[in-house]
Parts: structure tokens; C-alpha cells; sequence
């Protein structure tokens, strides 16, 4: 009677302390908080005012006409499009555009389709828009002007024949999931039921074997 | 050498230059503004302040990184330009950015150190006059830590690598300070900036991983609480006693009697008489050990001895599997731990009583429990040839 009630509350005890152990183990640099950059503070603070972002490296590349040009061509089709005015870098406190979105997003909400414009880069899709699990509605503007750069008003040509080009049914931006790489929430519970199961059973089995082939030598 | 390529790509990039800005066709005259004062914007900010590092290369923290770098600059004794920046927009078509901007910069700050990285350049640094010496002597050091990151898992930061170039020219063709280094290395900004993705992905996975380990051992605690839970079922009813005092010498006096009988009766039945001395042998064999289960044993044995030598009964004695000691098993009945119904006693039928058991390590086990030919055998209950089990068994062939 007593074996039972001491493996029951055991393996609860066990369990607790496994978990704890895996969550040690598995708490690496990685999970620390990622500080916030100085370039999502500046993005955060333009679009709570606007759609168009000008980042500080590419401050007076567009005149204030050609960004009046952006917002109103966005304010007009009345699509959730913001513009970022920009070079993309792994030293600016981000790694990628996706990730620049994500933290200028945890404080100024979307989901928006966003665009990138650089000198080099006309980005509208794909690397910004692909995380949020778009509904279907995709964009073939991503390019990379490897070998000849964009003028202002190219860019500027370019972002407002764009949105003027897809209205509000074409810009369908979707939330993002949370931990897309696990397949959201539920993902990560049915991963953690089916291996867990799978586990339990292969560590029950050799727990049991050994368990039985101890006691046989014991009595033997 | 290097001096010389810098030159001469400093002299085609001003010609590129002053074409670039004088054809009408690439740009609007705004735009040819912009193109325009961004090289010379970027000049004169460095003839102010010679170290320049923009948002987009300072790492998430740009005051830190140019404080840093300041310092790092001052004790150098030839003038020292750092110019981690966005690709100016003059150069946006140039195929090797840091050298064209270091020509740029040489040719209009003048001889010095200048160290220039873009977004999309390897950090680099760039000498004329006194800094050239400096220059070349800085390689060796800076490769030595840059090695030591080659195959790791993080990537330095721009901001480091410039420091590392400036730390080398502090004391040139010196190794460097391994503290100092250290020091930098524990900066915030020394490592490229992580993912907020990754970072998602990792406490995801360690979410997954306590999960599925406390999980896995819920599941395996589980079963293994209703396998101990369940074995214990058909022995809860019972008990389970040890052999009693004085069995081993009971069995001694009683195998001595048997003995005495059957050689009395030799000559009358000589066939039944061997089959009784079989099992007398074995049962002299079975009490060499002095242990109280082989007495048991022993016992059981003689009776079979004693039922095969009288003619009023059946030749085949078996003894309750539950304990021997209730005497013959002539009732069948299922009990825990056995796929078919075994020989028990009258008794036994109707409730389960008590087992025969012997201590082992302390503990009062069942027979059952416990290897030995009387378990595999129930002493002799589930077997018609006890003595023969007996026998190869301590023959060592069972």
C-alpha cells in the first residue's frame, strides 16, 4: 500500500525538480531580454505621429515633400502600410528588418505591412510581412538594386504607385504568431504532449526493466 | 603599397565623384543635393569630432560605443579618424565601400589612422604619413583576438573590432593588454546584436523542454505507480509468514524415519522402493544447505516419498502451492501473479492463507518471490518430478 503513495508523491517531486532542471539547462544568453535600440525608440515615436520613419542615416535623402507624398498616398488608400526610410544593419541593435518590426510593434501595435526604403533596397515583402502570417495576400516588390542605386524620387515613385497599385484588400496583414518556430502556443503544447508522452513511456520501460532485473538479483 | 592603392582609388573616386554629381540624367537636383553634402557633411563632422559612429553601426548603443572609442582614441600619438557610418549615399554604386570612403577621407582630413566600417564593409583600417606605419603594425595583434572568434558561436560587433584596432595602435606592434581586451569583451555592444526572434525561439524550446521533461517523468511515475499498485492486489489479501522454528530439524528426524522405512521394505516392492529412495535422496540433497526453505522442500519430498510408498494412495503428491506447510493441494484456484490456477488446499479455496516466506536482507518475502527451484516449481505443486528439479538444480542445471 505504501510503495504507491511514495512513488506517486515521488514522481511528482521528481517531476517538479526535472522540469527545473530543464529550464536551467535550457536558460542560455538567448533567452535573456534583448535590449531595446535606439532606432526602435526614434521608429516607435514616428509612427505613433505617422506612417513614414526616417532613420538618422538616412535623414534629408528624401525632402519633406516626397515623405508628405508617402503619408498622404497611404492616408488616402487607407491601407495599414508604414514606410521605413533606411539601411538595414546587424550593428544597429537589431539583427534584421523582422526584428526592427517586432520591437517597434510591441509598443505601437499592428499588424502593418511594412516598406523599406534605402539607396540599395526597395523592400515591401517577404522579410517584413512573412512572420506575421500573412492571409495570402503577398507582394513580388522585394529588390535588390545590387548594381545600381535608387534615387529619392524613384523611391518615392515607386512606394506610392505601389500602394496605389493594392488597396485595402490586397494589404491584409495578419498578427503574428508567438513562437513561430514551434508553430504558435499550440505547437508548442502538442509538441510538448507528444514527446513527453514518448518519453514517459521509453523512461518508464527501462525504469521498469531495471527495476524488475534489481529486485530479481536481490532475491535471488 | 596600401598607401599607394588608397591614392589612386582616393583620385578615381574623386573623378567618379565629380561625374556622378555633374550628370543630370541619375538624379533630381534635389537628390543631387543630398549626393552631394554627404560626403562633405561626413568630413566635416569628422574634422570636429574624429570619432563618428551612427545609430546603425553603434550596436542599439551608439553614445556608449563613441565614449569608448574616445578613449580609447586619445593616447594614440598620430591623428586617428573612426568613421563606423551608414554607406553614403555617393557611394551607394562603389564596389569596395571602405576603401573608396577611407580614400575620401585621407584625401580631405589628411595623414592619419582612419578606421571605416559600413553596414555592409568588414572594419578596416586605412593609413597615410605616420599612420601608415601604425597601420601595418596592427594586423598581428587584432588577427590574434579575431581568431579567437572566428569559430565561435557570437559575432563581434563592429564597435569591438574598431576598439581592438585603436587598443593595437595605442602601443604598435605590442600585444595587447589581455584585461583590457577582456574588458572590452564584457561590453554590452562587443557582440552583434541578438535576435528578438532567436530569443522568442529559445524560451520557446525551454518551455518545450521543462514541459516535455516533467511530463515524461509524470508519465513514467504513473505507470509505474499503477504497475506497483497493482501487484500488490492479489497479496493484499494474504500474509505472509516465515518458515517456523524447528522445521530443519523436524525434516532431519523425519528424512531419518523415511530412510529407516523404506530400507524395511526394500525387499518386498523393490521397483516403488527405488522411486521412494529417489526422492528421499533428493531431499537428503535439498537439506545440505541448512536453509529453512530447502527444509521446507525436504519435507515435501518425504511426503511425496511416503504417498508413493503407501498402496491406499495416490502416488502423486502435491503440496498447496500457497504454503506446503497446509499440506496436499487437491483444490485449484487462480492466484496473483499466476496466468493459470495452481494446486491449493482446502483452505486456501475459500480465503487465501497465509504464504510461506523467508527473510532475505531483513525482509519477509513470499516464496514466490524469492529464485529457487521451490518457486519455480511451487515446491513441487506445478511439477510431477520435484526430485528431478531438485537434483539438476543443485547439479547447477536448472
Amino acid at each position: 500500500m505504501r510503495t504507491p503513495v511514495i512513488i506517486a508523491v515521488g514522481t511528482v517531486v521528481v517531476a517538479l525538480a526535472a522540469s527545473a532542471v530543464a529550464w536551467w539547462l535550457f536558460s542560455s544568453p538567448a533567452t535573456e531580454e534583448v535590449a531595446t535600440s535606439e532606432r526602435v525608440t526614434e521608429a516607435r515615436t514616428a509612427f505613433a505621429d505617422g506612417s513614414v520613419w526616417v532613420s538618422s542615416e538616412r535623414e534629408g535623402w528624401l525632402s519633406d515633400e516626397q515623405l508628405q507624398t508617402m503619408e498622404s498616398a497611404i492616408g488616402d488608400a487607407q491601407v495599414p502600410v508604414r514606410v521605413i526610410v533606411g539601411d538595414e544593419s546587424r550593428e544597429g541593435g537589431f539583427t534584421t528588418d523582422r526584428d526592427l518590426v517586432a520591437q517597434v510593434e510591441s509598443e505601437a501595435p499592428g499588424p502593418y505591412y511594412y516598406i523599406r526604403a534605402s539607396p540599395r533596397t526597395l523592400t515591401t515583402e517577404e522579410s517584413l510581412v512573412r512572420h506575421w502570417g500573412s492571409s495570402g495576400s503577398r507582394f513580388d516588390e522585394t529588390t535588390e538594386y545590387d548594381d545600381q542605386s535608387l534615387t529619392a524620387d524613384e523611391v518615392t515613385d515607386r512606394v506610392v504607385e505601389f500602394i496605389e497599385e493594392n488597396g485595402p484588400d490586397t494589404f491584409d496583414p495578419v498578427e503574428r504568431q508567438s513562437y513561430a518556430f514551434w508553430g504558435g502556443v499550440g505547437g508548442m503544447i502538442a509538441a510538448i504532449v507528444l514527446l513527453g508522452l514518448l518519453a514517459g513511456a521509453v523512461l518508464a520501460s527501462v525504469t521498469a526493466l531495471v527495476w524488475y532485473r534489481a529486485r530479481a538479483r536481490r532475491n535471488a | 603599397m596600401r598607401q599607394n592603392v588608397n591614392r589612386a582609388l582616393a583620385g578615381l573616386l574623386a573623378v567618379g565623384l565629380s561625374l556622378l554629381l555633374g550628370a543630370p540624367a541619375l538624379a533630381t537636383d534635389a537628390a543631387d543635393d543630398t549626393e552631394a553634402d554627404d560626403l562633405d557633411v561626413l568630413v566635416e563632422r569628422l574634422a570636429e569630432t574624429p570619432i563618428q559612429v551612427d545609430d546603425l553601426m553603434g550596436n542599439g548603443e551608439t553614445e556608449a560605443v563613441t565614449r569608448r572609442l574616445t578613449e580609447l582614441a586619445e593616447d594614440i600619438d598620430v591623428p586617428v579618424y573612426v568613421a563606423l557610418v551608414a554607406r553614403p549615399i555617393s557611394l551607394v554604386d562603389s564596389g569596395r565601400v571602405d576603401e573608396s570612403l577611407a580614400g575620401v577621407l585621407q584625401q580631405e582630413l589628411g595623414e592619419g589612422l582612419y578606421i571605416v566600417a559600413t553596414p555592409d564593409s568588414l572594419v578596416r583600417p586605412f593609413g597615410s604619413g605616420a599612420g601608415q606605419e601604425v597601420q601595418e603594425s596592427l594586423h598581428r595583434p587584432v588577427n590574434a583576438v579575431k581568431d579567437r572568434y572566428r569559430d565561435g558561436a557570437a559575432d563581434m560587433s563592429a564597435a569591438f573590432e574598431a576598439a581592438l584596432w585603436l587598443l593595437a595602435a595605442d602601443d604598435p606592434g605590442a600585444s595587447m593588454d589581455d584585461d583590457i581586451v577582456a574588458d572590452l569583451e564584457s561590453e554590452s555592444w562587443a557582440e552583434r546584436a541578438r535576435s528578438g526572434f532567436e530569443r522568442e525561439d529559445a524560451i520557446g524550446t525551454r518551455y518545450v523542454a521543462a514541459g516535455v521533461t516533467g511530463l515524461a517523468v509524470l508519465v513514467a511515475g504513473a505507470t509505474l505507480t499503477l504497475l506497483a499498485w497493482r501487484r500488490p492486489l492479489g497479496a493484499r489479501a494474504v500474509t505472509v509468514v516465515d518458515v517456523p522454528e524447528g522445521t530443519f530439524d523436524a525434516a532431519r528426524q523425519a528424512l531419518n524415519d523415511a530412510f529407516d522405512s523404506a530400507h524395511e521394505r526394500e525387499s518386498e516392492r523393490p521397483e516403488v522402493t527405488r522411486r521412494v529412495l529417489d526422492r528421499l535422496d533428493a531431499a537428503e540433497v535439498a537439506l545440505s544447505t541448512g536453509d529453512d526453505l530447502d527444509a521446507v522442500g525436504a519435507l515435501v519430498l518425504i511426503g511425496q516419498a511416503e504417498a508413493i510408498a503407501d498402496p491406499n494412495r495416490s502416488d502423486d503428491y502435491r503440496p498447496c502451492f500457497v504454503s506446503p506447510l497446509h499440506g496436499a493441494g487437491d483444490r485449484q484456484r487462480a492466484v496473483s501473479g499466476m496466468s493459470l490456477q495452481v494446486p491449493v488446499c482446502r483452505g486456501c479455496v475459500e480465503d487465501l492463507q497465509p504464504y510461506l516466506g523467508a527473510r532475505r536482507r531483513g525482509r519477509l518475502l513470499r516464496y514466490t518471490e524469492i529464485d529457487s527451484v521451490w518457486a519455480r516449481t511451487g515446491f513441487g505443486s506445478l511439477v510431477g518430478d520435484l526430485h528431478e528439479h531438485v537434483m539438476d538444480d543443485r547439479r547447477g542445471l536448472r
